[in-house]
């Protein structure tokens, strides 16, 4: 029971963990170059809305994907604009975005969509293979969907690019120290600004995989906190995309033990095991960043560069 | 230069969104003379969820029936409602109705400083009959406004019958329950679930998971999931939106959601739906006002519950599993539940554990 207990929840975590994860590595796409994105909640939202716009044009998860990623990518561009370009302060731009995001995505919703519009979303394995029902042990992972795959399949990707690509390493340097960068001949704002939008657009895609597959539907506030989530990941990370997948896999196994202990039976009180993700998230931040004398922090994060 | 390029598109971007803001009005005017006016305040949207929808419907309904100008004030937090009243009633609307019982204390509030404007609201139970509670005795008809009625908030009996459905349904007899958080009101929803469940197979197991909020689709998912896991074959879900549902068909497990009629969403998994028509107790109100009849319709009807009797609570659609068998049994209870003076018994408590 115990061993069906923990299995039950591995797949729990690893159905709900291309939401983080994509939201977490899009977030990083910024802060690896120095750009804090803290419009991501805003940005999620935005790309839940236009995700179901995306399929209810279309009737396809994948449009509403991609329109998640083009209005991520808009986004991107306002932010990069803002804070690269016109050297806005990042922060300021950051909490305008969200909550310029936020009331934009009801606004677009209401526009486009009829009333109490749902989707169909991405096909598990089981449901690619003909077979539903309750699955048991290891059969759980036909519950899981191309997301999933492709999630880790992005982590891989970016990871790869970032640490072991010439463009990866101009990347970095435009975090640490943009002068670096500049020397070399390369435009610091651009790398900046198309890591920036790429970043963005990502986060747009983890909201459009939300609405669209997750709730099938849009409601206001149904992103709950995961951006916010999402930008704390990172910092869990220390700015490293191999910790990203365990600080997601972290968050998001917590949040789904909150659930089984209640469904077993645990006498704790209900609200306690709710905020046991936030607890424990922070815990683990806390833990992490006094372990080492050294901070992970991108030395030019949050600084805006100035060409001499 | 590219920088003052920059700068002006932000300002025009900026500027050009003030008029496209103004353009999606919010104004729902039916054909022919409308004379009355209603402001609904919503804590979320009139086209997302299921609470807010169920009484979006409900206005909708009725302005059929009366005609009025309906203005929507959606995404009202607590935070802001007494503003957003009390802005609506200074600009001369007929009526304003707020959506939900965390708003009551600020419309009592505001419909003392306006007391030509009519105020509707909820609450959980009728004043009238807890008067030795003094949370409900000072909502009762003297010591409140004369220009406020309230609606109940009161699907008590759809739960019970909610609860038959599922326990007659489930062959594994555990069902699970989906609470959004305890506070008294919810596990009053939860607990005449589970009475109607006893009622009909009284070896019935439950199990509740409270997700931590009315919306959750990750959370309420998994605990759909878990549930199933667990043996669960039917879940109670009082969520705010589809997600119980979907998971439910996916788990090849049934559900059964609340506030409006979702067999839509998936005709077989849906057993069947508590469904809020809350148009026949605000129509009862916007009537009164386009009559001038408000203070002889307060006398009767100051607090109007939803109720099986006037068909303000039903059961939805049946899913096509449920056998002719059990909507008998569940039409005789419901028979039983129409007669005057039979009441369920309303528990606060978490009894479910």
């Amino acid at each position: 029971m115990v061993f069906d207990l923990i299995l039950n929840l591995l797949f729990s975590t690893l159905n709900i963990l291309p939401i983080y994860l994509i939201a977490a590595l899009g977030g990083y796409l910024s802060q690896r170059v120095g750009v804090y994105d803290i419009s991501m909640e805003g940005n999620m939202t935005l790309g839940c809305s236009l995700g179901m716009i995306g399929f209810f044009l279309t009737h396809s998860p994948w449009v509403g994907l991609l329109f998640g990623f083009l209005g991520g990518l808009v986004f991107g561009l306002i932010l990069s604009s803002l804070a690269v370009r016109l050297k806005v302060d990042q922060i300021v731009v950051g909490f305008g975005l969200w909550f310029v995001g936020l009331g934009l995505s009801s606004f677009l919703y209401k526009l486009y969509i009829p009333f109490d519009q749902s989707t169909v979303g991405f096909k598990s394995l089981s449901e690619a293979l003909g077979y539903t029902g309750q699955k048991h042990g290891l059969a759980l992972v036909l519950d899981l969907d191309v997301i999933f795959f492709l999630s880790i399949a992005l982590l891989v990707v970016v990871s790869f690019f970032i640490n072991r690509t010439r463009m990866g390493y101009f990347m970095r340097a435009a975090g640490e120290n943009p002068a670096v960068v500049d020397a070399a001949g390369k435009d610091v704002f651009n790398i900046r600004q198309v890591s920036v939008m790429l970043g963005v657009g990502l986060v747009g895609v983890a909201g459009a995989y939300l609405a669209v597959d997750f709730l099938q539907g849009f409601t206001q506030g149904m992103v709950a906190g995961r951006g916010w989530i999402a930008f704390i990941i990172i910092i869990f990370a220390r700015w490293k995309p191999s910790n990203i997948l365990w600080g997601c896999l972290l968050f998001a196994g917590i949040n789904g033990l909150q659930v089984r202990l209640q469904v077993i039976g645990v006498r704790v009180p209900s609200e306690f095991l709710t905020a046991l993700p936030y607890i424990a998230t922070l815990l683990v931040l806390i833990l992490i960043m006094s372990r080492s004398g050294k901070s992970r922090i991108p030395s030019a994060l949050g600084q805006p560069y100035f060409r001499e | 230069m590219k920088h003052r390029l920059l700068v002006a598109f932000f300002a025009v971007m900026i500027v050009s969104a003030v008029p496209l803001a103004f353009a999606a009005g919010q104004k729902e005017a039916p054909a022919g003379p409308a004379e009355l006016e209603v402001a609904a305040v919503l804590y979320g949207h009139a086209n997302e969820g299921t609470w807010d929808p169920a009484a979006y419907r409900g206005l909708l309904s009725v302005q059929q029936e009366v005609p009025f100008i309906l203005h929507l004030a959606e995404g009202t937090g607590m935070q802001d409602a007494e503003k957003v009243i009390r802005n609506w009633a200074s600009r001369g609307v007929d009526i304003v109705f707020a959506h939900s019982l965390i708003y009551l204390d600020q419309v009592i509030t505001v419909a003392r400083q306006f007391p030509d404007v009519h105020f509707i609201c909820e609450t959980v139970l009728d004043p009238a009959e807890h008067m030795d509670e003094p949370e409900h005795a000072k909502l009762a008809a003297v010591n409140t406004p004369e220009n406020l009625t309230l609606l109940g908030d009161t699907p008590y009996e759809g739960n019970y019958l909610a609860g038959v459905v599922a326990a007659l349904v489930s062959k594994t007899k555990k069902i699970g329950i989906l609470q959004p958080f305890e506070s008294p009101g919810l596990n009053r929803y939860s607990n005449c679930f589970y009475f109607g469940a006893k009622e009909a197979v009284p070896e019935i197991e439950a199990k509740i998971v409270y997700i931590g909020d009315y919306l959750a689709p990750a959370e309420t998912r998994d605990a759909v999931r878990s549930l199933a896991q667990q043996g669960c074959d039917v879940v109670f879900s009082e969520m705010d939106d589809n997600s119980a549902i979907l998971e439910s068909a996916a788990q090849g497990i049934y559900c059964i959601p609340m506030y409006i009629d979702k067999s839509d969403v998936d005709p077989k998994t849906v057993l069947t739906s508590v469904v809020f028509d809350w148009s026949k107790p605000l129509q009862g109100s916007i009537e009164a006002v386009a009559n001038g009849t408000v203070s002889s319709y307060r006398k009767q009807w100051y607090f109007r519950p939803l109720s099986l009797t006037d068909g303000s609570l039903y059961l939805g659609r049946f899913s096509p599993v449920v056998s002719e068998e059990v909507k008998r049994k569940v039409s005789a209870v419901e028979e039983r539940l129409r007669q005057p003076g039979i009441q369920i018994e309303l528990v606060t408590e978490a009894i479910i554990k």
